[in-house]
Order: C-alpha cells, then structure tokens, then sequence
C-alpha cells in the first residue's frame, strides 16, 4: 500500500524509488482489468523504443519471443500473470521481436498486484520494466558506429540526402537517449565537443562546463595513470575496448565504466569517440547476483527444487545440484541425463518419455507430478516442469525439479484422513449433517440418505423444506434455529419417517459452528435413533407396574430376607395376610418367629447353604399368629444386590393341597384298581392327543411302552394317525363317539373292536381325551351269523307261509266238501236204516233193529263230529261283528234252552253279576254254549252238580268265570285241553267229540283275549277267559287251527 | 191222471238221487202232490222257464213250491235261482233253498237273491222229516190262505 502512494504520489521519482533500485528504467500501472492506468516516462521511452503501445497488452503478448531461460514456468506477459494467480512474480528476462529485426531487445519484466484494503480483492497491478544490461551493448554501439560512418559516406551522394537527414535525426535520438555515456573529443587537443544526455546525467555536470574542456579538465579520470594508459593504448591501436575504469561525477562520486574509444575522422576532423559504459550497477548487481544465487540455491535446496537442462543437439544435460540430490547422486559427478528417465518405472516412465517427446516435437510444454523410484529402492514423488528453449539457435529442453514427496505424502495424508473421516461418518450408526444457517445440507452421511431416499448428491444443497413435507421440514428448521440461537448445542427429540413407513425417535444433538469472528456458518447435527431404547424404556416402566402388580396381587407370598439377621426385607401382601400378621408386624419378624420347626441358628445355617447352591426348595411349617399350623412349601434361592446377600423367597400355603393331593391319591389308587381289572382297554390323550395312560389289559395286547408320550403321527403309520387325529378330535368336540375299527394286537390277531372315544372335562384345565376299547370279533361274529339265519328265516317263513296259505285253499275245499259230500252219504246211511227200520220192522228180529239203531247212532255221532270240524273251521276263518253283549241276559238264555233237553239231574246254578262286553255275540254265544254244556256235562254225575258263573275285571280285560263241581281232570293234561280233538275222558264216560273246548278257545283268541282252566280231579274244573274291554284289531290269519 | 205229465206242484232240483230219493219220501208220506225232481241246474231253467210263455205260465201256476238244492252240476244252485226269479210267472212262487252249505256267505247270497227259506240239510232222517214237512206245510198253507 504505501509502495503504490509513493508511486502515485511522485511517479518521477522512481529512479530513487528504494524499492526499486537505482536500475529499474520503468513502471506501468494497470488496474485490475489490465487498462493502463500510469505509465512512468522512462517508461515510455522503453516501449518507444520497442516501437509498441504500452496499453495494448495482446500487442505486447505478441511480440514476445520465446524467453525465460531460468524458468519455463512464467511464459506471459507478468501483469496478466498476476491478474490470473494474485501473486507477485519474479522478474523474468523477456525478448521483443518488433524492436529491432536482426538484434532482439530484452528487458527484464516484473509485476506484482496491489489489493484494495476495503475489499481486499486485485485493485492494481504494477508492472516493473528494465533494459537487460547484461546485453552486449557495445557490438550495437559499434555496429550503430560503422553504421554512421556508412551514413556519413552516403552524406556525399546527392540522393540519399533526406536518408541522411532521417538517419541523423534518429541518430541524435539514440546519441542523446542511449544508456551509454558518450563523450566525443579531439583527437589532437583532448577537447570535449560533445556528450550525450546520458552522460551528464549520470556525471551531474552540464553541457557547458563540459564544453570545450578536457576530461583532466573535468577531473572525470580518478587515476591519472588509467587515463594515460588508455590513451596510449588508443594513440598506438587507434580503438580502446572495454578499457575498464573508474571515474568520478561532478559531485567526486566514484563510479566503474568499462570504456571503449575509437579515433575517427567526423567533418575533417579527428575526433575520438569515447562511450564509457557505467557498469557500477553492474559490479553491484553481480555481487547482488551473487548474494541471490547463493539465495536461490539455499532455496532450492530448501524448497527441494532443481533446475535443469538438456541439449537436444549435444545430447548434454545439466543440472542443478538439488536434482542430483533429488536422484541420490553426488552432485559433482557429471552425468548423462538419459539416465533421468531410467528413474522413472512404469507408467510414470510412459508418461514423461510422452512428455518429453511432445515437448520437443510440438513444443508442448509439461507440468507433471510423477513417482521417482531410486536405485536404493526409495520412492520420492516430483514435480517436473519442461519447455523447450531454443537458445542461441540451439534447442534445449529445460525445466525444474522440485521433490513434492512430503506435499504428496501430506496430501495422501489428508486425503487419507478425510478418507477416514467420510469413511467414519459414512460408517456411523448417527445420523450427521452439517447445514449452513440457510438450512442448506453441506454435508450428509448415508444415514441420511436413507432418510430422505436419495442419493448425498441429490441432497448437499438443498434444505428439509425441498426434501420432506413442510410439517416435518418445518421441526427440523425450528430445532435448528433454536440450535442456532444457542450457545451451547441442543438437544432434541425428533420423530422421523422414513420413506418405507417406518418410524424411529431420534435423539439430535445440534449445534451452532461460528467463524472466529463468532457468526453463525451453519449448524452440525448427530442424531441416532434411539426408537429402541426409548421402546426399551417404554416396556422397562410397563414391565415395572406388572412385576409390581404381579407381586401385590401374587397368591404365594414373596419376600426378600436379609441372610444376615433372617429379617424380611421386602414381602408382599400374601406374605403378611397368610399368616394373620400386619404388614407392620411382619416387618419386625425374621424367619424364626414364624418357623414352626426351625430355630434362628439352623435356619441361619440353611440360608448359607441357600446362599451357596444357588437355589434351594423345601416344605416346612408355619406358625400363625393364631398359633395354627401351615404347611409351606418355600422355594428360595439366593440374589446378591450391590454386595450383600438375600434370598428371594416364594412360598405358598400348601395344607389344603395336601389334604387334596391325600384325596386324590385315594381316589387315583381306586381308579388304578379298577383300571386294572377292567376287561376293556383303556387309553387317555392329553389335548394334543399325546397318549398318556394305559391300563394293563391295553398293554397286555398292544405296544404301548411306544405309544406313551406320543402323538398319533410320532406312533403310527400317517394314515392311521389321521384318521385317529380325526376322531379324536371329533370326540373332543362333540363329547363322545363311538365306532368300530380292527386291530391287530402284539399277538399278531386281527381283531374287531369297538372303540369309545369321550372328552374328559376337567376343571381349569384342557380336556383330556379318554378310549375305551372292546374287543367285539366274536359279538360281530354272531351278529353275521344271527343275520344270515334271519335272512334264511325270512325265506322259510315265506315258503312256510305259502305252503299255509296253499293249505288253507285246501282246507276250505275240504270243508265244504266235508260239509256236502260227506254229510250226504250219511244221511243216507241214516235215512235208509230208518226205512229200514220203518219198512221192514215186521220182518226184523230184535237183534236187527238194535244193529240198526246203532248204525243210526254212528251216524248221528259223525254228523256231529263233521258239523264241530266245520264250526271250528268256519270260525277261524269267518269275520267277526262286534257289539254290546249284555252277558247276563245271554247266559239265562242258554241254560234255559240246555235244562229244558236236559235228560240228566238239572244243576244248581250261581249266577253272579256278569258286565257287558263288546264281542260277536254269536261267538260268544257258542264259547258260553260250550262251556255251559261241558260243565253241566261233566259234573251230571254228582249228587249235587253246582255250577257258578262270575266274573271280574283286570286291567283292560273283563273275564268271565264258570265252574263246576265235575269231575274235574288232571292238571298234567291241561295243555291238552284245548287241542282239536283232545279228550280227556272217555267216550263211554262223557260224550262229545273233542272239539267245544277248541272252538271256544278259538272264539276268545279271535277277541284277543285268553282262556285258562284249572282244575282238580273230583273236585271239578274252573274255566276263565279274557276279553279285552276295548276290542282289539283282529287277525283272520293268526292261528288257523 | 200221471203225475209225471202233469205240471209238478212241488219241484226238487236235486242231483244226489239218495237226498231225492228220501225227499220223496218224506213228501209222499205226508202230501199227494204231484212232485218232480230236476238233476242238474241247466235242466232246471230249463224246464221253469221255457220259451213258450203259456207252457211257463201253466207250470208257474200250477206250481206250489220249488225245493233247490245249491251245489248242482252245470248251472249252481244261486244261478238257478237268479234266473227264476227273474222270471214275472215265477216272483211269487216260493223257492225253498235245501243245501249241506252252512256258509254264511250261501245263505246270505241265497236269501239276497230272493229263497224265501233256506234250510241245512239234516243229518238224520229224523230232523230231514221235520225240516221238509215243516217248510212245506208252512208255504202251501201259505198259499193257500193267500189265495196263490
């Protein structure tokens, strides 16, 4: 900054400018958009003489020729250098082809930039100009001198007068405007005629005091004995070159020229040319020069960078020490420069053989970082920079070196590192963004990604609002903000959904990233999902009010007892309510307070032996506060809690089990008993149909050591298991089943059984499935064999049946043949014997008519014999007419009608009361004919033949009794009694033909009723029949005889 | 005059020659009337109801009574009778049925039929006489006060 005010402020002063030196010829100014801004007028002068527009940069660029020779890096004009990289560039020496065809012109151009304090951007660029003094100057000098001399020649011809003119004119300009001091003086007198502009300034005198006098004069000379010298040598070779000198100014400084001089003839006269060339800068720069390289190499060694050269002609390279370092030689050894390639393996060596050769080729310039592999092994990392140069008409490739192993491994470092850094934060379960203050994502990890369903491209850059809908986004923003506005990070708790519909809680801790200055650069996010232990919690705390609930409303008591004092620590409310305590009292009590058996001493012991197994369970006894015994059973087991030893206690009343448990073993001993004995096979299955009992008489005939513990599927084939799975659960559900099923037992017997499947129904408790299962073969066998009868039954029934019904066609015609074809012969036999008798009676003796009377007698017989055959007959098969019978009045009736043919002693007769009855009356009347006629038949032998009709009810029948004092029969033969032609007697003692008592029996099983006779020989015979007092529906068919 | 030739005043359609034979008898003993005896159904209608309506009317009127037995050959007793019966000369005559048959469906068939007796042929000769001399006195007295 103040450089650039002592510029402006006195641009003419640049010549004692300290920064500047007293060798800088020029200053340009440009402003950052390279338009000129100041130019000094040395300045001018410089781009005058290279006959170029100072402001117009691309005419400059233009006529650069190709220039640097320490460096092939800065190839541009150096302000558009500095515009482009903002850094100062070092002075490189530049050729201008425009200036001069045949000699170029050098000068050495600088720039470095001037920012703006407000803005701290590029506000000017200062560009440095001066004349290489290092060029051969004094050739130009000489040849411009014999150039002059060819001027002063053509002065004589007439036409290249105006030639001559212009040439003197720029003559003049070179003369007055040159760097070289001139100085012209006679030959003979040693007077000066004239000097230039350069000289009097860097002398200090003025024309006039130079004028007409003598360097002696002018005191110019510091050694008299040099002046002399040089003169001598003049006066002897009429040319003095770079005769080196020093002289003095007018104000007695010292200054260093190498002088040169030559006598020439100038208008007639001899004058002499002296140019003195003041290389005091020179002298001084050289041992600036020195200081520099000595500057640059401890640089280079410093900064690791070499420089070096090859001729592509000669085939020789040099180089600076720190590349011989570089490659591990020693620097004084001289080496051939292809070895440089042989440094470089693989596609290193690829890549510059490549570089080189399009360099030279094309004139490409290269700036290469490639790996160095050193005979030792070692590997280094370099950058090379090669151009190639054409120098003195020779091509040389040049370029630096420079060892970028350390900034490579720094890099690879950093790179590594922020490797491991994406690597961790991509590898973190937590969510990490950074955003800057406008929400905008700077930084994601795949966390994130997954949150917002895309890719850390798509994401960098954008904020919530473009990512998620606003009512999420809006959360995010307003936690970031608080974030923001916090000096110290935020904690949050964020639900988030995922785009799959999942849902987690995280846990965000945001916070605010500052710059030095304390602003806001954007916010830094952590969150993980802390869904699970939030759910963790969640279930801890329920799990709590359960175990919580669990242990208050426990129906055993639990408790924690202290192992040292046997006191209990923590106890429910069963534990206190069981025993009739208080929870107050029960916390002043230990274990031996309420132990019925123990005392503290042993039960002290038990819980260290507790305390040592672990776990213990045992039954003991309590004592209420009543003084009543329980039975407990304890199960214990030892915890330790921050150090000190308990036992957690369960224990339950067990008193009313055990009477239950003394119960039930009874009743399991009776039922074992009966299962034992019983003839079936009993099985029971648990509800999955694990058999899990069977009585000995089912084992006794089937596997079931490989049934038990089983299901139906693990003990037999599938087919059968499914099947039994079916019904099994069939039984189940409807309570009971029953089918048939074979078997075959260990015997190898195939068997039919029928199998009983039921539920079991227990209380509380799944069902169990109960089988029994009988062997029913030989049931089933009779059963096929019953059948098979019946059915051969059925078939002679049929046959039978036919027969009978055959039989009674017959019997039909055979009674109506009976009727007229065998009662006609006898009537005959009858009516004749009749005749005979009537006819004939004189003419037979006595003996003659009995014969006839008993062939008469036979013949009444049979007739009536017939005449009760087809009674009987008719009666089986005719319908029968029921009606109200007034029984009484149809007894009176017929014994009336017997007494009056009666030849024999009238019985006395008992008629009791006798009901009515609804019959055929006809029947009946010859059941009640019959009966009275036998009865009186058979008690007509006795003195007093007593007969007695009663009768009675019994249930749905009416019976009707007669009995008589008779003769009475033996009961052995009663079976016969009723049978068609059963006598019981003989003909001569009672007549009859054996077929009343059937006919009556007949009559009465046609009302559906029964007929008995009891009787007792001597004593006399009681008939008793049944009739149903509603009449029943008759069967013709029923009995037929 | 021979009876034979005469219209019969009493008619037995018989075919056991023993039953007519003690029929006969019977009636002779008793009655001097002309009887005839037919031995088979067909021979019967015949001779009632011959074509010629003066010859049934002489017959019909001179007729006192027909004795009909059931079981005849070619025509049945019950056929007999249905045919008489039909007959105008002979509604009013009285015909007697004379059968072993005690089957209830004869002697309903019969009466249904129009037989204004029906007596089961007895076994003896005894009960024989009372049954015919019985019915034949009672339907020619009959005849007699009602003016046949």
């Amino acid at each position: 900054m103040e450089l650039e005010e002592n510029i402006l402020k006195s641009p003419q002063n640049e010549m004692n400018n300290p920064f500047l030196e007293g060798n800088v010829q020029g200053i340009v100014i440009y402003n950052s958009q390279l338009e000129l801004k100041y130019i000094s007028p040395s300045a001018v002068e410089l781009f005058e003489i290279l006959d170029l527009d100072p402001s117009s940069l691309s005419e400059i660029r233009d006529n650069l020729t190709n220039n640097s020779y320490n460096s092939a890096i800065l190839v541009d004009f150096p302000p558009l250098i500095v515009q482009q990289t903002g850094k100062a560039t070092t002075e490189k020496l530049f050729q201008f082809k425009k200036a001069n065809k045949s000699h170029s012109v050098e000068i050495m151009i600088g720039a470095y930039p001037v920012f703006s304090k407000e803005t701290s951007t590029l506000s000017e660029i200062i560009c440095t100009l001066r004349l290489n003094q290092d060029t051969e100057f004094k050739t130009t000098n000489s040849l411009f001198v014999k150039e002059k001399r060819d001027t002063e020649i053509s002065t004589n011809q007439e036409t290249e007068h105006d030639f001559q003119n212009e040439y003197e004119n720029k003559f003049a300009k070179i003369f007055h405007n040159s760097s070289i001091l001139f100085i012209l003086t006679d030959f003979t007198t040693n007077v000066i005629l004239d000097v230039n502009r350069t000289f009097l300034r860097a002398t200090g005198f003025t024309e006039d005091e130079c004028m007409g006098k003598t360097t002696e004069d002018l005191q110019l000379w510091v050694s008299k004995k040099d002046r002399d010298q040089y003169l001598s040598i003049l006066n002897r070779d009429r040319i003095v070159k770079n005769y080196l000198a020093a002289f003095k100014t007018k104000s007695g400084e010292v200054r260093h020229g190498r002088v040169s001089a030559e006598i020439t003839e100038i208008e007639n006269r001899t004058v002499i040319i002296h140019s003195i060339d003041d290389i005091s800068e020179i002298i001084r720069n050289e041992k600036t020069i020195k200081k520099n390289e000595e500057l640059l190499r401890l640089t280079g060694s410093l900064a690791k960078v070499g420089g070096w050269e090859f001729n592509i002609g000669t085939k020789i390279g040099t180089w600076t020490e720190q590349v011989a370092l570089l490659h591990g030689m020693d620097p004084n050894d001289p080496t051939n420069a292809n070895i440089g390639l042989s440094y470089y393996k693989g596609e290193h060596l690829k890549k510059i053989t490549q570089a080189i050769d399009e360099a030279i080729n094309q004139g490409k310039q290269y700036d290469l970082e490639l790996e160095l592999s050193l005979p030792s092994g070692e590997k280094k990392w370099v950058r090379t920079v090669g151009k190639l140069v054409e120098e003195d008409g020779e091509k040389m490739l040049k370029g630096i070196f420079q060892d970028i192993t350390k900034d490579r491994k720094a890099f690879e470092e950093i790179t590594l590192e922020k490797m491991k850094l994406k690597s961790l934060i991509n590898a973190l379960p937590e969510f990490i963004f950074l955003k800057d203050v406008e929400g905008r994502f700077l930084l994601c990890n795949p966390q994130i990604e997954r949150l917002y369903n895309r890719p850390e491209k798509e994401i960098l850059g954008k904020t919530d609002h473009e990512l998620t809908s606003k009512e999420i986004a809006d959360g995010f923003r307003e936690n970031d903000l608080k974030a923001l506005n916090s000096p110290n990070p935020v904690k949050n708790l964020e639900w988030v959904t995922f785009p799959n519909g999942e849902s987690q809680l995280l846990e965000t801790i945001k916070l605010a990233i500052k710059d030095q200055n304390g602003a806001n650069t954007g916010v830094l996010g952590i969150a993980r999902d802390i869904t699970e232990i939030h759910n963790f919690q969640e279930d801890l705390k329920a799990r709590e009010e359960i175990f919580s609930a669990i242990v208050s409303q426990a129906a055993d008591a639990i408790g924690l007892i202290s192992v040292n004092d046997a006191r209990f620590i923590e106890f429910n409310t069963r534990a206190h309510e069981m025993l009739g305590y208080t929870h107050d009292e029960f916390a002043n009590l230990t274990v031996a307070d309420i132990d019925a058996i123990e005392d503290k001493e042993r039960i002290i012991q038990s819980f260290k032996q507790i305390v040592s197994a672990g776990k213990y369970s045992f039954e003991t006894k309590h004592k209420k506060k009543s003084g009543e015994i329980l039975q407990i059973r304890v199960s214990a087991s030892h915890v330790r809690i921050r150090g000190i030893d308990y036992i957690a206690a369960i224990w339950s009343d067990i008193t009313e089990s055990l009477k239950a448990q003394e119960a039930l073993n009874q009743t399991q001993a009776r039922l074992s008993s009966f299962m034992k004995f019983v003839p079936a096979k009993i099985l029971i299955k648990d509800n999955d149909l694990r058999i899990i009992y069977a009585n000995e008489k089912m084992a006794a005939y089937f596997p079931v050591d490989q049934w038990i513990g089983r299901k139906p599927h693990e003990a037999f084939p599938k087919e059968v298991a499914d099947e039994m799975v079916k019904k099994d659960r069939q039984a189940l559900r409807d309570g009971y089943i029953n089918y048939e099923e074979i078997w075959t037992d260990i015997n190898n017997n195939t068997r039919i059984y029928n199998t009983q499947k039921f539920r079991i129904n227990i209380n509380n408790s799944e069902p169990l499935l109960g089988a029994i299962v009988t062997d029913i073969t030989e049931k089933k066998q009779t059963e096929a064999k019953i059948k098979e009868l019946n059915l051969s039954l059925e078939h002679r029934v049929a046959e039978r049946t036919s027969q009978l019904q055959s039989a009674n066609q017959e019997l039909k015609a055979f009674a109506y043949t009976v009727s007229h074809d065998l009662r006609a012969p006898l009537r005959a036999i009858d009516s004749f014997t009749h005749i005979l008798m009537e006819d004939y009676k004189d003419i037979l003796d006595q003996k003659g008519l009995e014969t006839c009377e008993i062939i008469k007698k036979n013949c009444h017989d049979m007739g009536k014999l017939i005449d009760d055959l087809l009674s009987f007959s008719r009666i089986g098969r005719s319908t029968i007419s029921i009606q109200e019978i007034d029984m009484e009045n149809l007894v009176q009736h017929i014994i009336k009608e017997q007494v009056v043919t009666l030849k024999t002693t009238i019985p006395t007769f008992i008629i009791e009361e006798l009901p009515p009855i609804p019959a055929d009356k006809a029947l009946i009347k010859q059941v009640w004919v019959n009966l009275i006629s036998n009865a009186i038949k058979f008690s007509s032998k006795q003195d007093k033949p007593l007969i007695k009709i009663s009768s009675g009810e019994d249930k749905d029948y009416i019976y009707y009794s007669i009995k008589d004092n008779g003769i009475g029969f033996n009961m052995k033969y009663a079976d016969k009694l009723f049978g068609v032609f059963q006598r019981l007697h003989s003909y001569r003692e009672f007549e009859g033909t054996g077929v009343g008592l059937a006919i009556v029996k007949r009559i009465i099983k046609r009302h559906n009723g029964d007929i008995t006779a009891t009787s007792q020989v001597g004593l006399g015979t009681e008939f008793v029949f049944h009739i149903p007092k509603v009449p029943k529906e008759d069967d013709i068919e029923k009995d037929l005889f | 005059m021979n009876l034979d030739s005469m219209t019969p005043e009493i008619v037995l359609v018989e075919d056991n020659p023993t039953d007519a034979a003690i029929f006969r008898r019977i009636l002779t003993k008793q009655y001097s009337c002309s009887i005839k005896v037919i031995e088979d159904g067909e021979a019967a209608v015949n001779f009632f109801l011959p074509k010629c309506n003066k010859t049934r009317r002489a017959i019909a009127s001179n007729l006192k009574c027909i004795f009909l037995d059931l079981k005849l050959p070619k025509l049945n007793g019950h056929e007999v009778l249905k045919q008489i019966k039909k007959d105008d000369y002979f509604k009013k005559t009285p015909i007697i049925i004379l059968s072993s048959s005690k089957e209830e469906m004869d002697i309903s068939l019969a009466y249904d039929t129009g037989a204004n007796s029906y007596i089961h042929k007895p076994m003896t000769y005894e009960d024989f006489q009372h049954a015919i001399t019985n019915a034949t006195h009672y339907w020619l007295n009959l005849n007699e006060i009602n003016g046949f």
